[in-house]
């Protein structure tokens, strides 16, 4: 199967650091799996995702997307943008509309859809994230976990085949992540391949079918999560090992 | 905040906006071009009736919210009402003190004039009540929206109302943070707590655009803001109400004061 993205040694350094976000990164990322992104924070999960929606273009090394490489002219974005969708860390980033219903339209109206095909979509997405009963209410007056369901249902209505989940997990409680695994799995029985930051290494044990470990901005393994979590060596160098001992617990 | 909640949560929240603007923008618009405080007094009344007891919004909270506004409009009145001098006042006044050289005096006609400045902004403003009380921001720009005004100041007026929550919400975090680490605690650190609360928010505010720019990139942002239109219920009791109350309005203002 064509994996989804390529990187080839794609270098990227923030405006005024010193230090390299991405640093000669090289990853094949696969098509339909449930990935998991690991790594520290700084380690680069947020500038990858970035890349791979095109918000940020590489100073050097290329990306392809299914194959072809990636084009940063208005339209090829547009059509980018449409297949892979981005769940921010923070759903107040991206909850920009007064009312949930209409926040939840601006990705399909901006697709160029009929609003007829708009509302339905909306509703469609609310319906998967359980949040029908939200749609009048205003953004502000929603709790973390509606808000990270709300920002879910804003990308789920563009109908992408890519969802990146930006640590969406980290800053909601036990029973909204379920909701959120819930809605992931759901993505996923329909062929949505999912990259899912995070630090948690039991969302690799239980969730991911891939993962992929980033360290100092470049790939520090990708693999099964077999081959990751029954390898002591990688989990050492990966400073994986200091956090496993979590995974044990829950276990 | 408190507006907001109301606004959310009261009995007209799904009536066409458009309905709710027209009463409330003639009715503002007949205090103002008729001037009679007769005409203002009902405007006030019946605002607050409509506002009360057919959006059910709480008396207690209508009532304060007018007693601040009547509070600022009576302090900016006593300009009108009130003459200080240091020459010797008219003979017609209605009252007069004396404080050495100073005269502080009032007249039947400035009061008349502050009574009916009063009155005239009172009924005006509670039109703009029921308005804010029963219409939330968001349909209020639906509302403009439909009227064409231009997009892009639709979708400023959207963003700065959307931002305004979340500038709050930061702003009551770092502050809840300082007091936690004794910010506040002597006037002298409250300057330096409040200066650095300041500068934080600014740059907070300025990452929080960034990042709000790149979620809207993600999800095919191209210069406007489209988003879906709401949909609203006519409500013809209201209507009706409405064409009565402009009606005596304009009733009242033939009877002479």
């Amino acid at each position: 199967m064509t994996p989804v993205f390529e990187f080839s040694d794609v270098r990227f350094r923030h405006n005024g650091q010193s230090d390299c976000a991405l640093c000669g990164l090289t990853v094949t990322i696969p098509s339909g799996e449930k990935i998991a992104v690991v790594g520290r924070n700084g380690s680069g999960k947020s500038t990858l995702f970035l890349h791979c929606n095109g918000l940020y273009r590489p100073q050097q090394g290329q990306i392809r997307f299914n194959g072809e490489p990636f084009s940063y002219t208005r339209s090829s974005l547009r059509q980018l943008r449409q297949r892979v969708a981005i769940v921010f860390q923070n759903p107040d980033d991206q909850l920009f509309s007064a009312s949930v219903a209409q926040d939840i339209s601006f990705g399909p109206l901006n697709l160029g859809l009929s609003q007829a095909e708009t509302a339905r979509r909306v509703q469609q997405a609310a319906e998967l994230c359980a949040i029908t009963h939200l749609l009048d209410r205003p953004t502000h007056a929603l709790s973390g976990g509606e808000k990270a369901r709300v920002a879910m249902a804003g990308v789920l209505a563009m109908e992408p085949s890519v969802v990146l989940a930006d640590e969406l997990l980290s800053a909601i409680d036990p029973w909204a992540r379920l909701d959120i695994f819930e809605i992931l799995q759901t993505l996923h029985d329909h062929g949505t391949t999912i990259l899912l930051a995070t630090h948690d290494l039991s969302v690799v044990r239980y969730w991911a079918t891939y993962v992929i470990v980033l360290q100092h901005g470049t790939v520090a393994f990708s693999g099964t999560p077999q081959q990751l979590l029954h390898n002591h060596s990688l989990l050492e160098a990966t400073e994986l090992s200091k956090i496993w001992w979590t995974v044990k617990l829950e276990s | 905040m408190l507006i907001d909640r109301y606004a959310y949560g009261n009995r007209l929240r799904h009536t066409e906006p458009a309905l709710k603007a027209g009463i409330a923008l003639t009715v503002l618009t007949l205090c103002l071009a008729l001037d009679h405080p007769l005409t203002s007094l009902w405007a006030l009344g019946w605002m607050s009736l409509l506002t009360v007891a057919v959006a059910r919004i709480p008396a207690k909270v209508f009532g304060r919210i007018l007693l601040g506004e009547s509070t600022f409009l009576a302090l900016a009145t006593v300009g009108i009402a009130v003459t200080f001098t240091v020459a010797t006042p008219p003979e017609a006044t209605l009252w007069h003190w004396r404080l050495g050289s100073l005269w502080i005096f009032g007249t039947a006609e400035e009061l008349s004039t502050a009574l009916r400045t009063v009155f005239r902004a009172l009924g005006a403003v509670s039109a703009m009540n029921f308005l804010a009380l029963t219409t939330p921001l968001v349909d209020l720009v639906e509302l403009l929206r439909r009227w064409h005004v231009p997009g892009a100041l639709i979708d400023i007026t959207a963003m700065v109302y959307r931002a305004t929550f979340l500038l709050l919400d930061n702003l009551n975090r770092m502050r809840t943070a300082q007091e936690c680490r004794l910010g506040y605690a002597t006037a002298r650190n409250s300057m330096h707590s409040a200066a650095l609360l300041g500068g934080n928010l600014f740059m907070k505010t300025f990452q929080q655009g960034r990042r709000f720019q790149y979620a809207l990139d993600a999800r095919g942002f191209d210069g406007e803001l489209r988003v879906l239109p709401a949909k609203y219920q006519s409500n013809p009791t209201l209507a009706m109400w409405g064409v009565s109350g402009v009606i005596a309005m304009l009733g009242i203002w033939r009877i002479p004061v």
